[in-house]
């Protein structure tokens, strides 16, 4: 190797400095100088504001490599991704002003701590800081060796983090850095300063990073419950204690359950390219194994292994993540096209990192490449310049590929004690208050302790006898929206024209003035001889910027009140590249979802729910009095054929049977009992006849329930995979013939309107066919539809709301492991056609 | 056209479903009523976005509020969410039963089946 020519100009070379990241396991902190542009890349662990164990602090060793004094100024800061071993001690160095920045590129930290605005995570939890303290912990790396002192203030530095990063980042703003918040915020703006070092964000995208966030936001909320329930076991655990419980040697093995590798995912990939030679720089990214449940973010994980590729070769390139095997393997090395020298940093505690994998990968090439890492060599610099670059390293030597992990002693985890749940005897008592009893509502508060425990609470409540409304001498609370529950601010539109030729001018007139009296939005007039919903979507659109705080929309009137909308559930490219098949709608459904549309972008920012006429007053004032289920009793019907249901129906809370049919007839003794609050029906279905559901293998093929199976009264939730289960008109969108008339389903014709009649809460379905999985673990097609709806329903969701949440839930999925066109198409078709009847709030 | 033939189709049906087969065309597919074909989807008031404009939709307005930026425009990712190009695409074939039930039992109405030319076997059914 030529040495470098000392006479090159300083201006010309480039310089990586991989930081000593001290005692600590982990850790990453890259000072890099492109001439005399420096770009400091994360900021090692918190502690690293002081020397410590003789190893110098990273102000020292900026101060020395830039040759300033404190305070350090770089032009630009990233921070790739929110774990505390790589914001580090960097918020510590801002508050204290010694390191400045011009520029900063950094993870948004609402994505990186997965917080949807508004949504209160910890209240829950807030009254046993150690809850907070444990989720906190348990999304960082997990420190299996830390004990005593260092781990408590692992622990403390966790429950800070947040607050110390945003806290730095309003520093960093007040002081006039120019701050970019990745995922959130553009950064053409600092390509474009930091052009002339040729910085390229290779990614990930915004798509990437949101799908990311959402992960972590569902598995910080696992984090939480878990934390909280082993305080529940062991009241007297203190935090460090559950930690080293529940992290143990094998913690690794159940990454896809905690929110580090999702975190780890966000990280910003920066490519640096000066003087001819490219540079790779991607925190913690997971090249090799992406380790999150997430087909979308396995897809851009891949895309971005591409781009990294087609990048290639590297003067440099960072070993993501540590060196640990889920960032790099030998396939990745091949992707990486003769890049000849790598690195990585990782504290001089660190076990497992670099992992053994990645270290025989590199000495497999040991003759064709330099390997530098910081656990062994301390501090190392690499200079770049017309000639061989040249290394410089504290200690150790080049090539060293010894793993860490040999002979480390591990912490035996003691075993958690069982203790007996202590009754509400033992211990605080419930308390019921009725904190209000005024208006259409009693509020009633109960206290209950937080223990293994059933309570059981009734109230009886009678009515005020003043609920009489005058003013238009008809009985205005004819017709008590809700049954006269405190609903959310809901915009319900009608045409009142149309309405009166559907189920007459007397019941319309009492309907409207109970809306009315009861202070409900209702927006009424919309026109009469509307075909299309193109006519009508922009006057509700108008409604809903009036009315702002509407969290949902409610239809009252089948499809000739108002028109829903004959909707191509595919993409036109995708529709383009469909083979021909035997799709019964030929992926055309009917979908109401452009009434909750506010942006005007076709798609629906709030929820929709439709309450079919049926050509009947009774109906619509049914439909529009329910009170609303319990959660006592499920009841379910499938077919024999659709294994997949039973899983989904063995969720459900509450007690009943999932009749199966072929066995289970409509009109066998006992006779089928679908009074419960939750009924689930995975049946077939037809979009003539929908008076009837039918399973598979009845003799004489009999249907499983007909409309004599539905009960008298009900007040539960129905949720459907039947075909045209919840089609109200005989025509299927994809049949409609212009200028043709289409009928109306009524409630003596079909069992979703039949349910309605009896005072259903919501009854959810498909417009159009419906497909199974048939396959295990059932988790495409239509399964995770269903298991999404039911899981926020039982979350404490609104039916109209839990389709909703479902359904975004199920974008997040898609496509669910089968990823052919016609796969893609059919899971398309499920997610635009399901569809919410009823009041559904 | 079709991937398989009729004949490698009926006997994955025959496997997979026993007492369904592959309908007859003069059975016609699983629409009995006559279907809109001319531009199928000429009717249709709307398409559905990409997947990965729904996506990014969706999780932007609940991590950063409805006007927040698109920033897919101006980076022009690749599309995360194309389906995977495959020479063995998967078939959707109408099955009757071997014994159809009276015409006009609607419960015996040809379905459409789901059947995976790699795997040759039904991954999917109707209802």
């Amino acid at each position: 190797m030529t040495p470098l020519n000392e006479a090159a100009d300083a201006n010309d070379q480039t310089r990586i400095h991989l930081l000593d990241v001290g005692p600590d396991e982990y850790g990453d902190a890259i000072l890099c100088q492109f001439g005399d542009r420096s770009v400091l890349i994360d900021g090692s662990h918190p502690g690293d504001h002081q020397p410590r164990e003789g190893h110098p602090s990273i102000p020292q060793q900026l101060a020395t490599l830039l040759e300033q004094q404190e305070p350090i100024t770089v032009d630009l800061l990233i921070i790739t991704h929110a774990h505390q071993d790589h914001i580090g001690c960097v918020p510590k160095l801002v508050a204290d002003e010694r390191l400045n920045a011009t520029w900063a590129l950094v993870i948004d930290p609402g994505l990186g701590w997965g917080r949807a605005p508004g949504e209160d995570r910890d209240s829950a939890f807030a009254e046993d800081p150690r809850v907070l303290t444990l989720a906190a912990a348990l999304r960082e790396e997990p420190r299996i060796k830390l004990t005593g002192e260092a781990l408590d203030q692992f622990l403390a530095d966790a429950l800070t983090l947040e607050d110390r990063y945003n806290q730095m980042l309003a520093t960093l703003d007040q002081r006039g850095t120019r701050i970019i918040r990745f995922g959130r915020q553009s950064t053409q703006a600092l390509g474009q300063e930091f052009a002339d070092i040729g910085l390229k964000i290779i990614g990930p995208s915004q798509e990437h990073v949101l799908n990311a966030a959402e992960i972590i936001n569902n598995l910080s909320h696992d984090s939480l419950e878990r934390a909280a329930d082993i305080f529940r076991q062991d009241n007297s655990l203190d935090v460090a204690s559950a930690y080293k419980r529940i992290v143990t040697p094998d913690f690794d093995s159940i990454d896809v359950v905690r929110p580090g590798p999702a975190v780890n995912l966000q990280s910003i990939i920066t490519r640096f390219e000066f003087k001819g030679k490219k540079y790779l720089f991607a925190g913690d990214f997971q090249f090799s194994k992406p380790e999150v449940n997430s087909v979308p973010l396995a897809n851009s994980v891949r895309r971005l292994r591409r781009k990294v590729s087609q990048e290639a070769p590297f003067a440099f390139y960072k070993i993501s993540h540590h060196a640990s095997h889920n960032a790099f393997s030998e396939e990745i090395y091949d992707e990486l096209n003769g890049t000849p020298l790598f690195g990585t940093c990782a504290g001089q505690s660190s076990t497992h990192h670099p992992s053994r994998d990645v270290l025989n990968t590199l000495r497999e090439h040991r003759t064709e490449i330099k390997w530098l890492r910081t656990d062994r060599n301390g501090l190392v610099t690499l200079t770049f310049g017309p000639g061989e670059p040249q290394i410089k390293k504290a200690k150790g030597r080049v090539n060293d590929f010894q793993p860490n992990d040999v002979d480390i002693p591990v912490p035996v985890p003691e075993p958690i004690p069982k203790k007996p749940a202590p009754s509400p005897a033992q211990g605080q008592t419930p308390k019921i208050v009725v904190s209000s009893a005024r208006g259409e509502v009693v509020e009633v508060t109960a206290k209950i302790p937080h223990t293994t425990t059933r309570v059981t609470i009734t109230v009886d409540v009678s009515p005020r006898g003043d609920q009489q409304v005058s003013g238009t001498g008809a009985a205005t609370d004819a017709v008590r929206i809700g049954g006269g529950r405190a609903l959310p601010e809901l915009l319900f539109v009608t045409s009142r024209d149309a309405l009166v030729e559907h189920i007459g001018q007397l019941e319309t007139a009492t309907l409207i003035d109970s809306f009315h009296a009861q202070n409900m939005t209702l927006f009424d007039s919309l026109p009469a001889n509307a075909t299309r919903s193109s006519e009508t979507a922009p006057l509700v659109r108008e409604q809903l910027e009036a009315h702002p705080n509407a969290r949902g929309v409610v239809i009252v009137g089948g499809y000739n009140v108002v028109p829903s909308q004959i909707l191509d559930s595919l993409p036109s490219g995708l529709r383009q590249s469909l083979p021909p098949n035997d799709d019964p709608d030929r992926f055309i459904v009917w979908s109401d979802e452009i009434y909750g549309d506010l942006d005007g972008d076709g798609l629906p920012e709030i929820p929709v729910s439709r309450i079919p006429d049926g050509r009947s007053a009774s109906l619509v004032y049914r439909a529009l009095q329910s009170s609303g289920p319990g959660n006592s009793r499920r009841a379910g019907v499938r077919n024999v054929a659709r294994p997949f249901a039973r899983q989904i129906f063995n969720e459900l809370p509450g007690d009943g049977p999932l009749l199966v049919s072929k066995m289970a007839v409509f009109n066998q003794n006992p006779a089928i009992d679908l009074a419960a609050d939750q009924v689930y029906l995975m049946l077939h279905g037809d979009f003539v006849d929908a008076s009837r559901f039918w399973g598979e293998g009845t003799p004489n093929n009999l249907e499983a329930i007909n409309l004599s199976n539905l009960p008298d009264e009900f007040k539960g939730v129905v949720f459907t995979g039947c075909c045209w289960g919840a089609l109200t008109v005989d025509t299927p969108a994809g049949r409609v013939v212009p200028g043709r008339s289409i009928g109306l389903k009524t409630a003596e014709s079909s069992i979703a309107l039949g349910f309605l009649a009896r005072g259903a809460s919501a009854f959810i379905g498909c417009t159009g066919a419906h497909y199974s999985p048939t396959e295990e673990p059932f988790n495409y097609f239509g399964g995770p539809m269903h298991r999404a709806f039911w899981s926020a329903y039982n979350a404490g969701k609104p039916p109209a709301q839990a389709l909703f949440d479902a359904k975004i839930d199920y974008i997040r999925g898609m496509p669910h492991g089968r990823t052919g066109v016609l796969q893609t198409a059919i899971e398309y078709k499920i997610l635009r056609q399901y569809t919410c009847l009823g009041l559904g709030w | 056209m079709s991937k398989l033939s009729r004949e490698e189709l009926q006997k994955i049906i025959a496997e997979d479903l026993p007492g369904y087969r592959v309908a007859n065309e003069d059975e016609g597919s699983v629409a009995d009523a006559p279907v809109f074909n001319e531009g199928i989807n000429a009717n249709a008031e709307a398409e559905t976005p990409d997947l990965s404009d729904l996506r990014v939709k969706y999780l932007r307005e609940k991590y950063l509020g409805g006007g927040a930026a698109n920033l897919e425009t101006e980076d022009a990712p690749e599309n995360d969410s194309a389906p995977e190009e495959d020479p063995t695409e998967d078939e959707i074939v109408a099955v009757t039963p071997d014994n159809p039930a009276h015409p006009w039992d609607r419960g015996g109405r040809p379905k459409a089946t789901v059947v995976s030319a790699k795997e040759k076997k039904v991954i999917g059914q109707q209802g």
